[in-house]
């Protein structure tokens, strides 16, 4: 019976918060009852609309709904980033006609709510495990004092007499190059951080499960050491850390190149323009935080084909349409656009079948392909294109040598 | 044009909840008794039609053609009863091989669910232990009931005719003022059955399956060690829990609509032995063989060889059963070995059985289904070989990767293995109609709802077999 009387309830309750209350939530009367509107809104950290009906007669609406924030903040701080959630969830509970999908979309919703990363090895070999939302090899500043800060060093004085010389040229490079690069992205982000010894152990990652551009300044995750009191005299690494967003982050540390995949998860929501439009706000708040910094723009990679042509979100023909746009914020100057999905493509220009579990991130052993990409993608300055490509027949001559070790110890 | 959405035939899903169980029951409790029949027929089609309307024709002629063979089961001829038993199983082995080697897409929904019946029914009419043809109606409805026609449980007839609601023996001469008390005790009783098996598939199963999919993401070549055995605990937790909710919420709807319950799992894990394990575990498919093949031919009450040679058809069926690709065939070997060893050899040592037992229960048959879960032999391979990491290093391995998935997922885990022991379950069986466990259970029920409705149905895995 009780079933029976909360079910009515929850139904009118659908019914009348419909056009105010729930607005915000997309309905398709063929996916589900109208009473799941007030199920999803509280399990969204909202509240139904006679709890707010009887708050709102009180008077203690205003206050109320601060209220309602604060204990749900990664998720109510920002309408557009919770649109562009709900659309996504929206299409998953749409999306019945491929049981591979639903079970891929209901795996980002489990993930989604909180984000783990594991850093592994970046000073030694130690495992070391972030909870929470992981930031990514903070030891970089220190081991940037090699070749990446001596070329720094060069870069201003040159910057000081004579400008025209900051002319940059795409280049394969070694690994070293990544010491002062900084990697911002969503979960494919994550999974390159993760499974791609090579880099993590050079380059910064900002990067979180269903991050999206619209997170840049307000989602809190990347934990960096806190800003100590005058005159204190405590070294870096004693310093308790903090969680801020990216661009607080980014007002904190320098780096020298700074790469950027967002876009998977806004595809729901939006326009390409209006999308394209934020990335640009994000990527000039980074040139302001990061002057010296070089950006790089990386077209989002494809889903699988069966992906593409199944769902009615995730679509490679969307994607193509934002990269095109996307890499029309490049001034081939300070800001710079790949496209990695040269690296990962099939025939079908979609990511490839063999390459990916689940259609749309990658497997462990495929992020080389991404990371050979980018060593082989990269904008060195003219002038250093020498130093460059000798440490890279360094690193290679190196890892020869060490295969020829490898080989001769298997037998 | 209103769509009608496909995920409506999904128990776990809003709309089957709150859409096509309510019209069905209002229905078949207002309408007449003597319609009740016909209608759960017709709903059954209904269903049927909705979920896969592509097989509907191969449903409805299997169907007609075992009722018209039924006829001639009744007069005893032999030669009938082996036409029609030899056809439905044609007709289920043949949708197998053409599934299980990508000629199509999917099976016929249910089809290995309701062939089974169907051979069922026909045995026990041609042997007479149903006494004569009960009609059209009843026994088309028998065979197409939409509680049982994805996954099961394998009802008896024996079971659907020990039903005084469908009959309209128990409420046909009542006033409805006195009517209505039995129904709502019917669905009060059904409910708690439904509401814990929706609990084991949204908080447990669902999870699981997500922890399941982030293993495969990896790729299986490329998780470590401690990861590969997480993933068997995951996946053994994953499907045992998949399936029990799946059998809980089609028994409680049995029970909403006056069926007796159908017992599918009975804690398999507690089990001593891997043939009591599969006694516990899918437990109508079990006794299916039992009463249909095992003892028909003969059984373990003749010789020693004879058993041997019995137990191994069922085995070999019981893999086909669930799919012509190696992987199942190997599977059902395995446990075929280690139920003869047990019967044959540690029998003998009763503390040697109760140990190595243990063990099979424990840690082997969890192996197993991981053989059992990937039919691609690549992906077999790989991760037999992280499992037992000697035969060689992974691809790009993460050491660390158990440790993120376990800090995600192991409430689940934990809630899996914790109700793998009996007591909370049977508390709430036994206690069914106590007004506790049924604030608790209405609470319960909320919850999951409230959780399901956030995200996609996620269909059953036996919905594949």
């Amino acid at each position: 019976m009780g079933i029976l009387v909360v079910a009515l309830l929850l139904t009118i309750d659908s019914a009348l918060g419909r056009n105010s209350t729930y607005e915000e939530i997309e309905y398709n009367a063929s996916d589900a009852p109208l009473m799941s509107l007030t199920l999803r809104n509280i399990m969204e950290g909202g509240k139904p609309y006679f709890v707010e009906l009887l708050s709102g007669k009180t008077g203690g609406n205003a206050q109320n709904d601060t209220l309602g924030n604060s204990e749900d903040n990664a998720q109510n701080s920002d309408a557009t980033d919770e649109a562009a959630r709900k659309s996504v969830d929206e299409n998953a509970s749409g999306d019945s006609e491929s049981n591979e999908v639903s079970a891929g979309d209901a795996n980002q919703e489990v993930s989604s709510g909180d984000g783990f990363g594991v850093s592994q090895g970046d000073a030694g070999d130690g495992l070391g495990v972030s909870d929470g939302n992981a930031v990514f090899g903070s030891e970089v500043s220190q081991g940037n004092a090699g070749d990446g800060g001596s070329a720094d060093a060069e870069v201003s004085e040159g910057n000081a007499t004579e400008p025209e010389t900051n002319n940059y040229v795409m280049a394969a490079v070694p690994d070293t190059y990544f010491d002062d690069a900084l990697f911002i992205g969503d979960s494919r982000t994550v999974g390159l951080f993760e499974y791609c010894e090579n880099l993590n152990q050079h380059a910064t990652f900002y990067s979180k499960v269903s991050m999206t551009i619209y997170g840049f300044n307000k989602k809190e995750f990347v934990s960096v050491p806190i800003i100590p009191a005058e005159g204190t005299d405590i070294p870096v690494e004693q310093l308790p850390t903090e969680k801020v967003t990216i661009e607080e982050a980014l007002t904190r540390k320098q780096f020298g190149k700074i790469y950027i995949m967002l876009g998977l998860n806004e595809l729901g929501s939006g326009t390409a323009e209006s999308f394209t439009r934020s990335y640009g706000e994000v990527v000039n708040r980074i040139r302001e935080l990061q002057p010296d910094a070089i950006i790089i723009i990386q077209g989002i990679m494809h889903v699988t084909h069966s992906k593409s042509s199944k769902d009615r979100v995730f679509k490679n023909s969307t994607i193509n349409e934002r990269n095109a746009m996307l890499s029309t914020l490049a001034d081939g100057e300070h800001v710079f656009y790949i496209d990695m999905n040269e690296a990962t493509d099939d025939e079908n220009g979609a990511l490839g079948h063999d390459l990916s579990f689940d259609n749309v991130h990658l497997k462990a052993k495929s992020y080389t392909l991404w990371y050979d990409y980018l060593k082989n993608h990269a904008f060195v300055k003219e002038k250093d294109l020498e130093e460059n490509n000798l440490l890279l027949q360094q690193e290679t001559e190196q890892r020869a040598a060490e295969n020829a070790a490898a080989a001769e110890n298997a037998q | 044009m209103l769509q009608i959405n496909p995920n409506i035939t999904n128990f776990s899903d809003l709309s089957f909840i709150f859409r096509f169980l309510p019209i069905f029951l209002i229905a078949y409790y207002v309408l007449p008794s003597r319609l009740r029949p016909l209608i759960l027929l017709v709903g059954s089609l209904a269903f049927y039609a909705i979920g896969d309307l592509n097989s509907l024709v191969i449903f409805v002629a299997a169907v007609v053609v075992n009722l018209i063979f039924s006829y001639k089961c009744q007069a005893h001829s032999k030669v009938s009863f082996t036409i029609i038993a030899a056809f439905d199983v044609i007709l289920l082995l043949s949708f197998k091989f053409l599934s299980g080697y990508g000629r199509i897409p999917s099976l016929p929904l249910g089809i290995s669910f309701f062939t089974f019946k169907m051979i069922s029914y026909q045995a026990d009419i041609y042997s007479g232990k149903i006494k004569k043809c009960p009609g059209v109606i009843a026994v088309a409805a028998y065979f197409s009931m939409f509680p049982q026609l994805m996954s099961g449980p394998i009802m008896r007839y024996s079971d659907y005719e020990n039903n005084r609601i469908l009959s309209g023996t128990e409420d046909r001469f009542l006033v409805f003022k006195d009517r209505l008390p039995i129904y709502l005790d019917k669905l009060e009783e059904g409910l708690v059955y439904f509401t814990l098996g929706f609990a084991m598939k949204a908080f447990i199963a669902d999870y699981l399956a997500a922890m399941w999919n982030d293993i495969g993401t990896i790729g299986y070549e490329s998780i470590s060690t401690p990861l590969a055995w997480a993933g068997v605990v995951c996946y053994s937790l994953n499907l045992y829990f998949d399936f029990w909710g799946y059998s809980l919420m089609a028994a409680g709807i049995g029970v909403m609509l006056g069926f007796p319950f159908v017992k599918n799992f009975d804690h398999p894990y507690m089990a001593k032995t891997v043939g009591e394990f599969y006694r516990r575990w899918h437990v109508t498919l079990g006794m299916w063989f039992r009463d249909y093949v095992y003892i028909p031919m003969g059984g373990s009450r003749t010789s020693k060889a004879k058993t041997i040679r019995n137990l191994c058809v069922v085995w070999a069926l019981t893999g086909l059963w669930h799919g012509v690709t190696p992987n199942f065939i190997i599977w059902a070997g395995l446990l075929l070995v280690m139920i003869i060893m047990e019967k044959f050899i540690w029998a003998s040592h009763e503390k040697l059985l109760s140990v190595i037992g243990r063990i099979h229960v424990l840690i082997f048959i969890p192996i197993t289904w991981v053989i059992f879960a990937l039919p691609v032999k690549e992906d077999l391979l790989n991760y037999l070989g992280r499992l037992f990491p000697f035969f060689g290093a992974g691809v790009s391995v993460n050491a660390g990767d158990y440790i993120k998935l376990l800090s995600t997922y192991y409430p689940f885990l934990g809630a899996g293995l914790i109700l793998l022991l009996p007591g909370i379950y049977t508390y709430f069986v036994r206690h069914r109609k106590d007004w506790l466990p049924r604030a608790l259970v209405l609470i319960l029920f909320w919850i999951c709802a409230a959780f399901v409705s956030t995200k996609a149905g996620n269909p059953f895995m036996y919905v594949n077999f």
